[in-house]
């Protein structure tokens, strides 16, 4: 019988996290992405993958209730978690998926090849700076495109993610235990896929460094002995906007220093992402009110720097289009209902994955409630930190796409807050909602303590794998599918056209002012001879029909099976002929005028 | 309303107000910064400091917002 100190020798968490590689590795080497069904990634996962997935939850468990606590073992099993999380997809899928990060790779390339912005052509293009950074990586690693940073892009970005997760941890006035629980919940948290090569992906890299270096420079002045409400009414007196109810934690030139960091942070997002810098402003607002910002300037700087990049840098986007700026002001009514309706439809496989991302979310702002009840604070930063992005949907719907980016910017708050629901802080100036009673201190309270963060751990892990890999049955795409994009580029004339039934196919990445694209279907309420139509319409020189495409029919819009087969089949009939083709994908050329 | 924005002079949009106001408040607030933090400045010089910030803020904003409404209603 091995004595307990061996047992733990033989826990030790780099031999754990060992074992959850050796396990990932089977579950990559079974996996096949041609096998892929409806349901996406985790329909490819085996036994080993959950195994993988187990062993991490339990090396956290244990490591997160152990006395003393090692930061190091977290770090590593943090680490592997996110690789496991975030690298499958990328380790079983044979090129990049998301037609945008194709397109914003075309982006890149444009300004590599020509030094500027292509005017007038796509919003994006307004604000150009993620871009031009991309093109700068590009040529300094002696690359001529980005094209090959595409696939592994979300894992690396999500990793940079973790130093100002734990900054923002530590800094925010928790215990580090629950500090390391959020970070690990920030991860099996976050199905909202905004970590592809893409602008908003880097900024909210800076937004997470902003708000890291912010709390890490200011803390709370003077305990308020108020009763709770006549606390809260104190929050917008003038002393506390001009920041004077903090106190820096930094020596004079240091603070200089790290407020002009923080500048430069501001002014590269301010030129990158239409969206960022608000969310910025916000959450520095929620600072202020929290008594963590000690510098109101900041907060000027950051409107000024975002207004003059709209009023003078953006002026392409806006010039004609003011209503996408300010057409959905305050009608914060159909902005959720747009951006949550437009979302929940589809085959049955696709509305499950819908709805369990909706469960996911609301699992996570549940426990987050909880966790605002439990603690006791100095603060209320993370409260206000975690609410102040949804302040965006009074202004935008983003396209549709608001409440999800809103739910992103105020999820490193709410995983913190959800920690705070298994592991409170007990002590500080501003007492808990439910008082903790020393009797609830049991012989039990550890393991059941341990058993409950390995539990949440790993059916929050696998939840992710469900609901971020959901839509990989349509949105990754195969060595073929990249082949026929090849072969237009080579063979569509300058300004021809080329016609998809959807915009999941892997074009952009090329070819983005040689030719166009038109995208059939952009509508909701339209079946296949609609989309035909739609095509025949506009007389494309080249359609591509792909096995992506052919998914996204099934699962999205509820079409037949094999109903891309049936479509060719009409064109056929009507002067198209196949051109070329694989196993994935074909390439059709118009033959008569 | 309308006819009132559509005579504002869209030459607004040459963006050379804007900028120089911007480069104002962010000087302003920079000096604000030096002084609290350097030069210990007494209250009543930040609060003239702040009275001076805020006048060319408003300013910046009402310039931008005649922009957004020269080019809206041209």
């Amino acid at each position: 019988m091995p004595t307990p100190k061996r047992l733990e020798k033989f826990l030790a968490p780099p031999l754990l996290v060992l074992v959850s590689a050796v396990l990932w590795g089977v579950a990559i080497l079974h996996a096949r992405h041609t096998a892929m069904g409806p349901y996406g990634l985790i329909s490819q996962m085996n036994w080993a993958f959950y195994l993988t997935l187990t062993v991490l939850g339990v090396a956290a468990a244990r490591e997160l209730t152990r006395t003393p606590l090692r930061s190091r073992a977290l770090l590593l099993i943090t680490v592997a978690l996110v690789v496991v999380l975030f690298g499958t997809s990328p380790a079983t899928t044979q090129v990049a998926a998301l037609t945008d990060s194709y397109v914003h790779t075309g982006f890149t390339s444009y300004i590599i090849q020509h030094g500027a912005v292509l005017e007038n052509f796509d919003a994006r293009f307004s604000w150009p700076g993620a871009f031009a950074l991309g093109g700068f990586v590009a040529q300094a690693a002696g690359v001529s495109t980005t094209l090959s940073f595409l696939k592994w892009f979300p894992l690396v970005i999500e990793l940079a993610y973790l130093a100002p997760l734990w900054a923002i941890g530590r800094a925010s006035g928790l215990s580090r235990r629950t500090a390391y629980l959020g970070t690990l919940l920030f991860y099996t948290g976050n199905w909202i896929y905004q970590d592809y090569f893409s602008p908003q992906a880097l900024n909210f890299l800076f937004y997470l460094t902003l708000i890291a270096l912010v709390l890490s420079m200011y803390r709370p002045l003077r305990a308020t002995v108020l009763p709770r409400w006549r606390r809260a009414l104190h929050t917008w007196r003038l002393q506390r906007i001009l920041g004077l109810d903090t106190i820096s934690t930094m020596r004079p030139r240091g603070e200089v220093a790290l407020l002009a960091m923080a500048g430069v942070l501001v002014s590269a997002s301010a030129v990158s992402h239409q969206l960022t810098p608000y969310a910025m402003v916000l959450s520095l607002i929620a600072l202020l009110g929290a008594r963590r910002l000690g510098r109101p300037e900041l907060i000027v700087f950051t409107g000024a720097v975002t207004l003059v990049w709209l009023s003078l840098g953006a002026y392409n986007f806006w010039v004609g289009h003011l209503s996408l700026i300010f057409g959905s002001l305050g009608s914060v009514g159909s902005t959720l209902g747009s951006n949550v309706n437009s979302r929940v439809f589809g085959a049955s496989s696709h509305l499950l994955v819908v709805k369990w991302r909706i469960y996911a979310t609301a699992l996570m702002f549940l426990l987050a409630g909880i966790g605002v009840l439990r603690r006791a604070t100095d603060d209320r930063s993370l409260e206000l930190l975690a609410g102040a992005p949804f302040a965006l949907l009074l202004a935008q719907s983003y396209g549709g796409e608001g409440l999800l980016r809103a739910t992103l910017f105020s999820l490193p708050f709410t995983s913190l807050l959800a920690a705070s629901a298994i592991l409170p802080r007990r002590h500080g100036t501003v007492a808990p909602w439910i008082p903790w009673r020393p009797s609830q201190r049991s012989r039990f309270a550890r393991p059941l303590l341990s058993v409950t963060i390995g539990v949440l751990v790993v059916a929050t892990g696998i939840l992710l794998t469900f609901v971020r890999g959901g839509n990989d049955y349509y949105e990754t795409y195969t060595s073929g599918e990249f082949q026929a994009v090849r072969y237009l580029d080579a063979h569509v004339p300058t300004g021809g056209l080329v016609g998809t039934f959807s915009a999941y196919v892997p074009l952009g990445a090329t070819g983005l002012t040689t030719y166009r694209v038109y995208i059939a279907v952009l509508y909701l309420d339209t079946s296949v001879a609609t989309d035909l139509t739609l095509l025949e319409r506009q007389h494309p020189n080249y359609l591509l029909l792909s096995q992506s495409e052919e998914h996204w029919g099934e699962v999205v819009m509820g079409y037949p099976t094999g109903w891309e087969a049936t479509a060719e089949q009409v064109l056929l009939h009507h002067h198209y002929r196949v051109v070329y083709h694989n196993a994935t994908a074909t390439v059709l050329r118009r033959v008569t005028p | 309303m309308h006819k009132f924005f559509s005579h504002l002079p869209i030459n607004l949009g040459n963006g050379l107000p804007v900028a120089v106001l911007f480069m104002a408040v962010i000087a302003l607030m920079t000096v604000r910064v030096f002084q609290s933090l350097f030069l210990h400045a007494t209250p009543q010089e930040l609060r003239r400091a702040d009275i001076w910030t805020l006048g060319l803020l408003v300013l910046f904003v009402v310039l931008i917002v005649l922009r957004f409404l020269a080019y809206a209603y041209a």
